[in-house]
This record gives C-alpha cells, sequence and structure tokens, in this order.
C-alpha cells in the first residue's frame, strides 16, 4: 500500500501526485479483474497486498480496497471477483475516518471454526491509522452463515504520538498459543503485540515489541512517512516453520508501477518476538533482511507477501508491477522452495 | 572499561536505594518495605546520589527550617502569602519569603489506585511534579516511573487549597491522563508541566529521553487527555538518538532490564554511551509578551557533583510550535539556547529541571543544582530571568 514521502523535494507535491496515481491505479485495476486469468503463476486480476485462505475446497484471496476487495477460485487459477467484505462503512470507521475510501492490506485466518478478517484504515501518507478486525463463520457466500460481524478497533496509531503506523496487520500465534499482531508502518518500523485469546483486543498487561526496522532521518516531520532512504518498512507476514518463526516484510516502494521498487525480505527468530535474524545474523530491527523476491526486468517490484501451506506444498503470495500492463499490480502465488540451511527462496518465473 | 562498568552498578545501586526511600515516603502509611535504608537523601529523580556525589548521611525528607533546602525537580506556587515548592518524592516546602523553608505534609500517603493496578509493585517512585491553580481548584501532576523504563504514566490529583492546617485541605485522586508503554512508545510518561494557552486551550508538555518532548491537547477538565477530533500531539524538542538503540532504553545504556553487551555490537554500544543520545527532559512553558518559552533540560541529572544537567530554552508565537533557539534552530531538531549551566569553579556543578513564575512582577526561574559544597546534594534554587531582546538571561551563582 502506498505510504510514501520525500525529503529531497516538495512532500505535498509528491504526496497529491501519487495520490492521483494510485487513484488512477485502482480504476484501472477495476477494469483489468474482468480481463480473464492469462497465465499460470500470476494472474491478471488487479490485486493489492494479497492474503488467501482455503475453505472447503475453495480459495479466497483478500485484498486492499473498497469494503475490501474478495476474489474466490476452485484451482488458485482461476479467479472470479466476489462482492466486497462491507457493503457499508462500519460506524467507527465513518466517525475516526470520515475521508476513508479503501480499507487496506487485510489479514484472513481461520481459528476454532471463525474467519477473522483484520483490516487496516488510513489516511494517504498519514498515521492517524487504526486496525480493526471482522470475523465470520464461513466464507462461502452461498452459506446461510455467511455474514460478516465487525469487531471495531483493535489498535490505532496518532500522528505526532506514534512513530509507527497501524496498518499491514498480520495474526499470528507463538508456539504456546499466544496470538500477537504484527503490523505496520514506514516511521520507526514493524510492531508485534499480544493480543487476547478474543482475537480482538491488546492484551494487557500491555506487551509491544520493535521486530523490524530501517534507518529514519531523525528530522523528518513526525507526520512525514519517510521514503526509501528512510525507514521505508512495512507489510509484515510471520510464518512458522519447524520451530522457527520467519517474518517476511517487504522493503523501499510500493504502488508506483512500473517505477516501483519494492522487495521482500525475510528474517527468523526462535521467538516471535524476535530479534529476528537475517542470513547473515543482522538483526531486522537494526535494518537487517535477507531477500526473499525482488523486481525484475519485467517486474520491477514486487511485495506485500503472504504465505501458506496449502496441500502439502509451501506458497509466497504477494504483489508485482506488470510492465507488459502499464505497471498494473497483479496476484503472484509462487510456490516457497526451502534451502539446506531451512532458507526461502522464490523465483518470479 | 572495567571500573567505568564497576562504577556504573555502584551508581546503578544507588539510585536503586534512593528510589525506595522515595516509595517509602510516599508509601508510609501504606507499609515500606522492610529493608529500606534510611540514610539516603531525598533526591529521587532519575536516580540520586552518584559515586563520589551526596550518597551517605541525613536524610529523611525535607528538614527545617532551613534556608539550603534539598530538592528534586521543584515546582512551585503562592498562595496567600506563603510560597510552596513541590518536589519529586513528593515533598512539599512551604515558606513566606523565599529563604527560608519549612517541612510540610506529604500530599500523597499512599498511592493511588490506578497506579498499584497498573504497576503491581512498589518499586516506583513519584518524580516531578507540576502544581497549576485553574478556577480555584490546584491541580497536582506526577509522574510514576522507575529508573531507565518508561513503563511510566502521569497522574494528577486536586485540592482547594496548599494550606494543610485549612480544614478543606484534601489531595483527591482524579486518576491517570497518559501511559507509556516500552516497545510502544518513543517517549516516556514523566516530567508533566500544564499550561493554558492565550485561547484558552489547555496542553500538557512533558517527558522524556527518548524520541523527545510530548505536547497534547488536554480536556477542559484538565485531568483527561483530548479526544478526537480535538486530540492533538506533537513533539516539541527532541534531541538525536541513535537509531538501533533498544527501545526498552532511554538512551543512555541505564535500563537495568537489559543486557548490553548481548543485545548490541560494541560500536553500537558506544553510540549509546554517548551523553548526549536524546538526553531531554523537564519540560516547562511559560508565557510572556505574546511568546511561548519551552525550557528543558539537557544532558545528566543524578550524578551529585559529576551532574552534567543544564537548561536550554526556545520559544514559539504558538503552543505548538517549531521553538526555535535564539540562532533559529529547531528544538525538534537539536536546537536550544543556553539558560543555565555549571561552572568549573562556581558552587554549583550542574543544575536544571526548572519551572518559571512571575510573583509581584517579577520572572523566576526555579530549579535545582547540585552543591560541590555539599557532597554534590540537590539544592533548591530561585533566581530573577533578565531580558534580553526578549531571550531569558539568569546568573547560577548567588545573587547579591
Amino acid at each position: 500500500m502506498p505510504r510514501l514521502g520525500a525529503t529531497m523535494f516538495s512532500y505535498k507535491e509528491e504526496r497529491k501526485r501519487m495520490n492521483s496515481r494510485f487513484h488512477a491505479a485502482w480504476a484501472v485495476s477495476l477494469i483489468a479483474m474482468l480481463v480473464p486469468p492469462l497465465c499460470a503463476e500470476h494472474f491478471n486480476i488487479g490485486v493489492h497486498d494479497p492474503v488467501m485462505i482455503q475453505q472447503d475446497g475453495a480459495y479466497y484471496v483478500f485484498g486492499t480496497g473498497r469494503g475490501i476487495a474478495v476474489f474466490s477460485s476452485k484451482d488458485m487459477k482461476n479467479w472470479q471477483s466476489a462482492k466486497p467484505v462491507f457493503a457499508e462503512t462500519p460506524a467507527w470507521v465513518a466517525r475516526q475516518f470520515p475521508k476513508a475510501r479503501d480499507f487496506w492490506a487485510p489479514d484472513i485466518a481461520e481459528h476454532n471454526g471463525t474467519y477473522y478478517l483484520y483490516y487496516a484504515v488510513s489516511g494517504f501518507g498519514s498515521n492517524n491509522s487504526a486496525i480493526g478486525v471482522a470475523t465470520n463463520r464461513t466464507l462461502n457466500p452461498d452459506s446461510p452463515d455467511f455474514r460478516w460481524v465487525d469487531h471495531g478497533m483493535v489498535l490505532e496509531s496518532v500522528t505526532g504520538r506514534d512513530m509507527f503506523n497501524a496498518i499491514d496487520p498480520n495474526l499470528a500465534f507463538d508456539q504456546q498459543g499466544v496470538p500477537w499482531l504484527s503490523f505496520g508502518s514506514f516511521w520507526s518500523g514493524i510492531k508485534i503485540v499480544k493480543l487476547n485469546a478474543n482475537l480482538t483486543e491488546v492484551a494487557l498487561p500491555e506487551e509491544w515489541h520493535t521486530i523490524a526496522a530501517r534507518d529514519r532521518l531523525w528530522k523528518l516531520e513526525e507526520n512525514d512517512a519517510g521514503d526509501e532512504l528512510s525507514g521505508a518498512i512495512e507489510a509484515p507476514f510471520i510464518f512458522s516453520r519447524n520451530g522457527m518463526y520467519y517474518l517476511f516484510v517487504s522493503w523501499d516502494r510500493c504502488c508506483r508501477g512500473v517505477n516501483s521498487t519494492y522487495k521482500v525480505v525475510v528474517g527468523r527468530s526462535e521467538k516471535i518476538t524476535g530479534p529476528y535474524l537475517s542470513k547473515e545474523g543482522a538483526p531486522m530491527q537494526m535494518g537487517g533482511g535477507s531477500l526473499v523476491v525482488g523486481g525484475n526486468k519485467n517486474w520491477p517490484g514486487v511485495g506485500h507477501n503472504s504465505a501458506y501451506t496449502f496441500n502439502g506444498k509451501d506458497f509466497l503470495v504477494f504483489h508485482g508491477y506488470d510492465v507488459s500492463d502499464n505497471g498494473r499490480s497483479k496476484l503472484w502465488i509462487q510456490e516457497m522452495k526451502w534451502d539446506a540451511n531451512g532458507w526461502p527462496n522464490v523465483e518470479l518465473q | 572499561m572495567h571500573q567505568k562498568k564497576l562504577r556504573f552498578h555502584i551508581s546503578m545501586l544507588l539510585c536503586l536505594l534512593a528510589g525506595l526511600f522515595v516509595v517509602s515516603t510516599a508509601f508510609a502509611q501504606a507499609g515500606p518495605p522492610s529493608q529500606v535504608p534510611g540514610q539516603v537523601p531525598p533526591v529521587g529523580g532519575r536516580g540520586g546520589a552518584a559515586p563520589g556525589g551526596g550518597g551517605g548521611r541525613s536524610g529523611r525528607g525535607p528538614q527545617g527550617p532551613t534556608t539550603d533546602p534539598q530538592v528534586h525537580d521543584p515546582v512551585m506556587a503562592r498562595e496567600g502569602d506563603t510560597y510552596y515548592v513541590f518536589g519529586t518524592g513528593i515533598t512539599v516546602q512551604s515558606s513566606k519569603d523565599l529563604k527560608t523553608w519549612q517541612p510540610e505534609p506529604a500530599p500523597f500517603s499512599a498511592a493511588p489506585e490506578w497506579y498499584t493496578k497498573l504497576f503491581g509493585a512498589t518499586r516506583f517512585g513519584q518524580w516531578a511534579p507540576d502544581i497549576l491553580l485553574h478556577n480555584g481548584t490546584w491541580y497536582l501532576y506526577y509522574a510514576v516511573s522507575s529508573f531507565g523504563r518508561n513503563f511510566s504514566a502521569i497522574g494528577v490529583a486536586t485540592n482547594t487549597t496548599l494550606n494543610s492546617k485549612d480544614p478543606n485541605y484534601k489531595w483527591v485522586d482524579r486518576g491517570m491522563l497518559v501511559k507509556s508503554v516500552p516497545g510502544r512508545d518513543m517517549w516516556n510518561a514523566i516530567d508533566p508541566n500544564v499550561f493554558i494557552d492565550q485561547q484558552g486551550k489547555a496542553w500538557m508538555d512533558f517527558g522524556s529521553f527518548w524520541g523527545g518532548i510530548k505536547l497534547l491537547r488536554l480536556k477542559d477538565n484538565l485531568v483527561e487527555a483530548a479526544e478526537p477530533p480535538e486530540r492533538e500531539w506533537h513533539t516539541v524538542a527532541a534531541r538525536e538518538r541513535y537509531w538501533k538503540l533498544d527501545e526498552r532504553e532511554a538512551g543512555d545504556a541505564a535500563n537495568p532490564d537489559l543486557k548490553y553487551d548481548v543485545i548490541y555490537p560494541k560500536e553500537v554500544l558506544a553510540l549509546d554511551q554517548k551523553t548526549e543520545n536524546g538526553a531531554i527532559e523537564a519540560p516547562f512553558v511559560f508565557q510572556k509578551n505574546g511568546w511561548y518559552y519551552l525550557f528543558v533540560s539537557w544532558d545528566r541529572c543524578c550524578r551529585g557533583v559529576n551532574s552534567t544537567y543544564q537548561i536550554v530554552v526556545g520559544r514559539s508565537k504558538t503552543p505548538a510550535g517549531p521553538y526555535l533557539d535564539r540562532l533559529g534552530h529547531r528544538m525538534d531538531w537539536g536546537g536550544g539556547e543556553l539558560v543555565v549551566r555549571g561552572m568549573p569553579a562556581s558552587r554549583y556543578a550542574a543544575g536544571g529541571h526548572n519551572a518559571a513564575y512571575t510573583f509581584d512582577g517579577v520572572d523566576y526561574l526555579v530549579f535545582h543544582a547540585y552543591d560541590r559544597t555539599d557532597n554534590g546534594r540537590s539544592k533548591l534554587v530561585i533566581r530573577k530571568i533578565g531580558w534580553e531582546e526578549d531571550w531569558p538571561v539568569v546568573t547560577l551563582e548567588p545573587q547579591k
């Protein structure tokens, strides 16, 4: 999702430019959804910040958009657009974010028979943001039980108060079954916070950690997200494997079409609260991270991933900006291979 | 290096002892911990006596009458013909002439309910109060914290009089205004200062170390933070902090919970020990001639004669800043015009943590300073403020 700033030139101007570009991108994306899928690993559906889940033989992808975008597929290849999660904006969002149009970068998880959908509401380039959560008993819209129930705000960030941004949530459980929400960010990096067993509230006493960060020019205005020279990190996703927690994050710039520089890096830890170390042993909260997948000639920026095991195979799900289609953001689902040292690799073809 | 470490540990031990003393004062009737040593001076604050500083004798809170009162983080008020100085502890002393000071009863005999709930254990001290009269009610703001950590909160109590002999004298706890949470917040909920701006809006500035001094809007009741759409937060003063420092530490390698040699490579630890690393606290806003003056203290308090505390100032036409120093440097980018610092040959090794007031048309700077002639103990200092092109000028040496 777009969080940007600029220190070397006019921040406001840049924001305005990106804002209109972003909205234009969205309009084009909506049109792109109507075009049938073309090839195997990436799919010609316009999606941003995809997360995925499987229920009763069907796959569902959720992404950034009006009311939260939803796609479904029987085979992970042919995707159909479905009704957004929210037909009407939840009252607390309308009250606190009267100008918000899109819900950003959701996360979907099933726990004890309930589906939890976390989402973020924010202003563009602002960290006046909040993460909310809605639940459903099924993801199948044809089921009589299908009904999204919003549970309101889980946490928020306030400009001038917080050096983080309450966006890009991801739910993960530690080995003791304790739920944690990682999220963020730009500003001073990715946070993780302990949740209550109901998965909708921050647990008391509060336990917070910064688990990944990048250097940020300390004189930036506190309403400035930073840019790729300064704190460009977001979209955390924690994946457990063989007793280790893998923290994926995206570095650099999303949302600039063919000029995007987005990439996915990873680190791992024996504790869900970190420290997460790169292959070289650099702590991610001190700027460490090992590249998992980055851009190439045809896909200059790829990122904002999630990761899943479906039918015994591990997949990295992310979006990429397609040079052959004016830099539009497309869905990628790529098998994730693990090397002998337990580090993930993903090819862009 | 080894010796330094040892000194650091001794300093920490003394700090903890001093902290226990502060707690024991605050909890006198709630059952103080049995191991409290009664022989630590009432310094508190970020710790207390430094090695070679004021450790040792004669500490049972303010004693008097005295013309050389001990205090940490003083603020002042006048009611009727009596001046009151509040300090870390919370301690209170009174005077009719600003020269001879009498001890007064402590405002709190037990911890407020909210803070035992929040903090549990009793190893926390009540620090650096602020006192404000508004519409006939006295507001006493204070912080609850412990050395080197930002697990802290700011609370407030109200009273209708400061005169402990008045039958209406009674401090009423009004709860918590704001808390800081380690790992969440890059600031520390300590050192509150509340003021009403020229439009009648209430603000609280506070903090900090970490990422600097915060300012937030209060509700008109002065006991709660404003809520949206009035909610407003700003960073009004800061100093550079090395970005790789662990968020659980202030910027001075002094959180006793952290194992520094484990969490940091050598070069990070070296940067952590740089004195100026985010060392900023104790804000106070003083209004004069249409200006908001923001005073803050830089560098290190609480080390007796080894303290390096100093007071700097900046000013703004609006309460939210930016506050600029005399050269035009922004205080949130490290700017600050020097007001008070200790000199090698002077009685005071260092001074800081100020407040400022106008009494009978005279402006005063009120702060504490570490007394070389008395083992580095922290003393109350009250100095007239002179003005030079609308900038405050204060002489630390005693005025004739």
